[in-house]
């Protein structure tokens, strides 16, 4: 029941308490990113301590907007039941916590500064992997609760709206944010 | 269970053989002064030179090898390039000294340096070796690991 929960705590958690827990979650993942210089450039994570907080604290939340809005619209075309925009924008926020994990671990001296090809990168990579692996899996059943989808429909608007929204972050912040 | 265990030590085993132990970041007490302020004079410099649309005249602060690579053209050239993507050189703060494990006489040291059109840092990193003269530079975006 524990680990189903740590995957799926959307049928107990969703709407406006989600969207509160997520926003205070997603303001600590961008202080503790921008004091260990993680960047969360979409899913590809970069150790970067080179900018101010608000670069930090915009990647996020256009992680956050860009994965609701493909997410909403893809439920919007592929839904039969009536789909609510906080329960999206809540969920998704939610599903991005387990990211905290990467600049945690940062927080280790080792893993401030390292070499490429050396254990310190390795350790990084792996914790990165987990952390994008269980926000990934958090998101697809956020999605799939939140819409009400099964199936061969469910998989591949995921797989679509996910790809589409990550490129758009990545662009966003590309041309415009990191041009300032 | 046994096969998280498994995979995870797999994936740890992998780790262990592929490191390479090649470069180590110095204790700020271990830094050598006189090295970081030669080559932040150099790079300060360089840029201010090109910045001013001038270029860098070598003397001899650097091996023939960079002043070779470096001609006015390739300074010009480089500059405006990195002028159109990140804007005019504005800043550099020292960041950190690296050492090759093998010749602990080369000197990795890297700046993080502001642009007038960049919201990022970028590294300006200067190499010297163990005569001080400047055997290495170049810039790219800053990152924590070293590359």
């Amino acid at each position: 029941m524990e680990s189903k929960l740590l995957f799926n705590p959307f049928t107990r958690i969703a709407g406006v308490k989600s969207l509160i827990i997520g926003l205070i979650a997603l303001f600590i993942i961008s202080l503790l990113g921008y004091k260990t210089g993680t960047h969360f450039y979409g899913f590809y994570i970069v150790p970067a301590k080179d900018s101010d907080f608000w670069i930090y604290l915009v990647e996020n939340l256009s992680n956050w907007v860009f994965i609701s809005v493909f997410l909403f619209i893809a439920g919007l075309i592929f839904s039969k039941s009536k789909i609510r925009a906080i329960d999206i924008f809540g969920t998704t926020l939610l599903s991005m916590i387990p990211l905290i994990i990467v600049p945690i671990v940062r927080l280790i001296p080792a893993l401030q500064t390292f070499a490429a090809q050396s254990f310190a990168m390795f350790v990084f990579i792996i914790v990165s992997l987990i952390a994008v692996i269980w926000t990934i899996s958090l998101l697809f059943n956020a999605y799939k609760v939140s819409c009400n989808l099964k199936n061969e429909k469910l998989i591949v608007s995921f797989i679509i709206s996910l790809v589409f929204a990550l490129v758009g972050t990545q662009m966003f912040l590309t041309l415009i944010i990191y041009k300032f | 269970m046994k096969s998280i265990t498994m995979v995870f030590s797999f994936c740890l085993m992998l780790g262990l053989n592929s490191c390479n132990q090649g470069f180590k970041k110095l204790d700020e007490s271990k830094t050598d002064d006189k090295k970081i302020q030669i080559a932040k004079n150099f790079a300060i410099n360089f840029y201010a030179k090109l910045k001013n649309g001038s270029y860098y005249e070598f003397k001899d602060e650097a091996t023939d090898k960079i002043k070779n690579f470096l001609s006015e053209e390739k300074q010009k050239s480089g500059y405006k390039s990195i002028k159109e993507q990140f804007g005019d050189f504005q800043s550099l703060e020292y960041a950190e000294t690296w050492i090759q494990n093998s010749d602990s006489s080369i000197y990795i040291i890297r700046f993080k340096s502001d642009f007038d059109k960049s919201s990022k840092k970028l590294e300006i990193r200067v190499i010297l070796n163990q005569s001080d003269k400047i055997n290495g530079f170049w810039i790219k975006p800053w990152s924590d690991m070293l590359m």
